[in-house]
């Protein structure tokens, strides 16, 4: 898939814990798992929305566009 | 999912009772040849002593056909509607009733053609036909669960 999650480059610039993360935005680990593995097939916009206002961040830092 | 339980104990039923009627055959070979015999004596077939061999081969393909939806059925009972499995099990399933009814229905339209029992040919072609359209229905049911797999999938995989 041409599109790159860089949520773990955001987490470690946070530094911040995964199971953290999952906690505040309230999904579960494995779904921010798939999330942060690229096997998501989507991502709803509230979750988006939460995953930036928790790393305080735009989606352009979690989310990358790679031709290919 | 009671209604799917309640289908599978039919379909199981079926399928016993349909092993128990082609073991008979085997286990009593001479006796079914003889009624057979009878039968084509009265009023003759137009693919001769050969019918017997064909009708009970009509009769394997479509109990593999229903064990096929039996396993679909479990599979649905064991992981819910919509998996991958159900879906190849209902489709082989259906294919074979769909080849197994077009075959009779070849067999049946070949016998009135040749004016052979032209009054049990024309109860063997609705019930061919009605068997041909159950086929049909249940491989549309299993495109259907097929679809349904990959959008369940999509949803899953949406965070």
């Amino acid at each position: 898939m041409p599109i790159i999650v860089n949520l773990d480059m955001m987490l470690a610039k946070r530094k911040m814990k995964s199971k953290d993360l999952a906690d505040i935005i309230g999904i579960t680990t494995a779904n921010l798992s798939i999330l942060k593995s690229g096997k998501a097939k989507a991502v709803r916009f509230s979750t988006l929305e939460a995953i930036c206002k928790a790393l305080d961040c735009q989606p352009a830092d979690i989310l990358e566009y790679v031709e290919g | 999912m009671i209604k799917i339980k309640v289908l599978l104990g039919f379909a199981i039923c079926y399928v016993v009772f349909n092993i128990i009627h082609l073991s008979s055959q085997v286990i009593h070979f001479r006796s079914w040849r003889t009624i057979y015999q009878s039968i084509l004596d009265s009023g003759n077939s137009f693919f001769g002593k050969s019918i017997w061999l064909i009708q009970n081969m009509i009769s394997f393909v479509t109990l593999i056909g229903i064990i096929y939806v039996c396993v679909a059925l479990f599979k649905i009972i064991k992981s819910g509607y919509f998996n991958i499995q159900a879906s190849r099990s209902f489709k082989i399933g259906g294919l074979l009733l769909c080849f197994v009814a077009a075959l009779d229905l070849i067999r049946a339209i070949l016998e009135i053609s040749a004016s052979y029992q032209t009054e049990f040919q024309i109860g063997y072609l609705m019930v061919n036909g009605l068997l041909f359209l159950m086929g049909f229905g249940i491989l549309i049911i299993s495109k259907i669960i097929k679809n349904g797999t990959l959008l369940k999938q999509e949803s899953d995989l949406t965070i």
